[in-house]
């Protein structure tokens, strides 16, 4: 007869008296140098593409190689620690770059009114916006004082739109159990260390790809003395016989970024070329073989220097056509679509107010909890952060006086919490959140507060840049805190690690954006920003620009109506159609052909591997390689900008 | 079928009324008009096809994303079992019980369980 068993008792483990590991130095300094390296190169594709890749997912897999690869100790939470780092810190891009170019497209907008601006063009044989994108650094000019009040405003927004949404985090991830889409996808690579391993591989041979691709095709420009010569475009109008205004063109500078965004699209992307056959081979060359064009434009247009003689003459002149209509026609039907998609997309989220209001209600009842901040931080913070916010207004302003003012500050804070309610809401339960559309109604309740001088315009683009950082802030804690659910993190520590972080991202976006302007024209190839363009849009339909001439009044007018109608199309497809189809069409005629058809090209590229090889090798090998290529070359590009300014500097220096 | 045409019209409808919108000097003109007929017509029947909202973009945190809409029903059900999988398991409950030594079909571990014990704890959620 056997004897009773004795009763169980696990053996001590080695490990049961060590804390895991979480918040770690290893883990936290990663997180920021991933963070600043994707702001860096998402500020650039973003300005580009008009969106970017989130960065959870990035630094998930990149923290598997280093944690875990390199450094042979990572675990799940520590791993988690990181990419919200990263994403605190990445996320704050979208908010600068929807919101920021505004105030450069406004100063360009003066440059060409101005009297001086049009007799040097004309001087130098150029059209007005040949001579523009010749000189970005006298074109796009904002005070430093100026540039410290968009700091301060996006540093507030940072700040404030992750206090905001702590109290909401039991409600809509413990209670009404959001989905979350990325946050759980990120907490899948997090649990999935080997494929994770192989997928950072993938990724860091995408980005040195990249990085080698864009320096041997922008070096020449740093180096002239260098004996090759790469286009920024390929263009195969030309090859095909056909004019220069019927545009079939790859991009080359910047290209991996447009092909490694739609590989990530797959084939819903390919949707987006059905507004550039709409917008660049029907509108465009319809509007230059019927003449659509103003005398006096034309008459511009044809001011080539006599030097330039024969089939060069024609192709020069084509080629100017081909860009008036696609800047005075083409595009402004493309911002009023994006203008009425997004509008349409706030309309569409109308039921996530009646949710946000009864999740704010549960929220007072139930109290805090030991697992979140403590409210005295809390609170603390939210006053610091709007009284930043205020200083920032008044700075960037002054003339528009201190009640005002406050008053703005005051709206735009009540407003921020509730759209950081929405958007949180909307992204878990469809991924998608409207930012530029919050931003978008940011600018209507200030400018309708403050009146339309510019001074007004002024506090409500700050005020925009503020609600755009601390939606995004608050959406990304969100899906952090729900990816920490997943895999067992505590709330606290991952609230405490992303307000630490928080204010770096907004600040390293805002100076690659400076940096760039010195390089690029906002509005123009290689850097379009697209969501800017349409909140510009709203701001010229509600208060016009006064200082111009009889041209530009008659295309501002032209342009109103190409607004309202590319607005009323964006709404009508968008309410009805559903997804943010408006949106999508409008970015398509709206961004150049080359980035369209290349970006095409990608998604027809994830459509035939994922036939050929399966959707595993898709995730674990295209994509990776991808991201890789957004992360690569976006970051080779701010480099060579940066060395390519450097030179000049060096040089006047030299030569003073 | 329905929904092929649906689409196609909505297209024909957009690009009429973009058209429309083109002319210079610009004005609200005949073009215009049928494409908006056309517009709303294409957005009725893609209603009626049951197909609105298959395809479009997300704006996401970080700006306009094209996402794969009709991919939503099996994303959401893969979703789901991840959300499943991982709520069985959490960390803090592997953190506060000690620590499962054998193999999930050992004999201790389905003597443990049989008691009731630790059979919440896995090692896929150990970090």
């Amino acid at each position: 007869m056997s004897e009773p068993a004795a009763p169980y008792r696990d053996p001590p483990s080695p490990d049961a008296a060590k804390p895991y590991r979480e918040v770690t130095f290893a883990g936290v300094l990663l997180g920021v140098i991933v963070g600043v390296v994707m702001t860096v190169s998402f500020t650039y594709a973003g300005l580009k593409l008009g969106f970017t890749v989130p960065a959870s997912m990035v630094s998930a897999m990149l923290g598997w190689g280093v944690l875990r690869g390199l450094l042979r100790k990572g675990s799940i939470v520590e791993n988690n620690i990181n990419q919200t780092v990263a994403a605190a810190i990445n996320v704050s891009s979208a908010g600068v770059i929807f919101t920021v170019p505004v105030l450069y497209l406004a100063a360009t907008e003066r440059a060409r009114a101005s009297a001086q601006v049009q007799a040097a063009a004309r001087a130098a044989h150029l059209t007005v916006e040949e001579w523009i994108r010749a000189h970005p650094d006298r074109v796009q000019t904002i005070p430093t004082s100026f540039l410290m009040a968009i700091a301060a405003a996006s540093l507030a927004g940072a700040v404030l739109g992750v206090l905001f949404i702590i109290p909401s985090r039991k409600q809509m991830i413990e209670l009404e159990r959001l989905v979350f889409p990325s946050g759980v996808a990120t907490a899948a690579i997090l649990k999935a260390s080997g494929a994770g391993q192989k997928r950072a591989r993938n990724l860091v041979y995408g980005i040195l790809f990249a990085i080698a691709f864009a320096t041997l095709q922008g070096l020449p420009g740093v180096m002239p003395t260098l004996p090759w010569r790469i286009p920024e475009d390929l263009d195969l109008s030309a090859a095909l016989g056909i004019p220069a205004w019927f545009a079939v063109t790859l991009a080359v500078a910047g290209g991996l970024t447009s092909l490694g965004g739609g590989y990530i699209t797959g084939r819903a992307g390919l949707v987006l070329m059905v507004g550039a056959v709409i917008g660049h081979w029907i509108v465009t060359p319809l509007v230059v073989s019927r003449g659509w064009i103003p005398a006096q434009a034309m008459a511009n247009i044809h001011n080539v220097p006599a030097t330039v003689v024969g089939a060069a003459r024609e192709a020069a002149i084509e080629g100017r056509l081909g860009s008036w209509a696609y800047r005075n026609v083409t595009r402004p039907l493309g911002v009023g679509m994006l203008l009425g998609g997004s509008i349409a997309s706030v309309i569409l989220t109308a039921p996530m107010l009646a949710s946000a209001l009864k999740s704010i209600r549960q929220q007072r009842a139930r109290g805090g909890s030991s697992q979140e901040l403590s409210p005295t931080l809390m609170w603390g913070g939210i006053a610091a952060g709007f009284v930043v916010l205020f200083v920032a207004g008044y700075l960037g302003a002054p003339e528009v006086g201190v009640g005002r003012v406050m008053l703005a500050a005051v709206l735009s804070t009540a407003w921020m919490w509730l759209a950081n309610i929405i958007v949180s809401i909307t992204t878990g339960k469809t991924d998608n959140s409207p930012l530029s559309g919050m931003a978008l109604i940011t600018i209507l309740i200030t400018l309708t507060t403050l009146g339309r001088s510019a001074g007004g315009i002024t506090v409500s683009v700050l005020m925009a840049v503020a609600v755009c950082v601390a939606t995004g802030q608050g959406s990304d804690m969100m899906q952090d805190l729900k990816t920490g659910h997943l895999v067992g993190a505590l709330p606290r520590r991952q609230q405490l690690t992303q307000l630490a972080v928080a204010w770096v991202g907004p600040l390293v976006s805002l100076l690659t954006l400076m940096l760039l302007a010195k390089k690029f024209v906002f509005g123009n190839d290689p850097l379009t920003a697209p969501q800017a363009q349409a909140i510009r849009a709203a701001i010229d339909i509600v208060a016009p620009p006064l200082d111009a001439d009889d041209l530009q009044r008659s295309i501002a007018a032209a342009t109103k109506v190409r607004y309202l109608v590319g607005a009323g199309a964006g709404l009508v497809m968008t309410l009805g159609a559903g997804g943010g189809l408006g949106v999508v069409l409008g970015l398509a005629m709206y961004l150049p052909m080359s980035v369209t058809l290349t970006y095409s090209l990608g998604c027809g590229l994830a459509v035939l591997t994922e036939k050929r090889f399966g959707r595993q090798w898709v995730e674990d090998v295209g994509v990776p390689i991808s991201a890789g290529f957004l992360v690569g070359e976006g970051l080779a590009q701010v480099v060579l900008v940066g060395a390519d300014l450097a030179r000049v500097a060096m040089a006047s220096g030299g030569a003073s | 079928m329905k929904r092929t045409v649906a689409t196609w019209t909505l297209y024909a409808g957009m690009a009429l009324t973009m058209v429309g919108g083109a002319g210079w000097p610009p004005s609200f003109n005949a073009v215009l008009l049928v494409g908006v007929v056309v517009l709303i017509a294409g957005v009725v029947l893609l209603r009626r096809a049951g197909a609105a909202g298959a395809e479009g973009d997300g704006e996401s945190a970080s700006g306009t994303i094209p996402a794969a809409r009709d991919k939503i029903p099996a994303l959401v059900t893969a979703i789901e079992g991840l959300i499943e999988r991982a709520e069985g398991a959490r960390l803090d409950d592997v953190a506060r019980r000690p620590r499962a030594r054998s193999a999930r079909t050992s004999t201790r571990s389905r003597r443990r369980r049989r008691s009731g014990r630790g059979a919440t704890a896995s090692r896929a959620t150990r970090p």
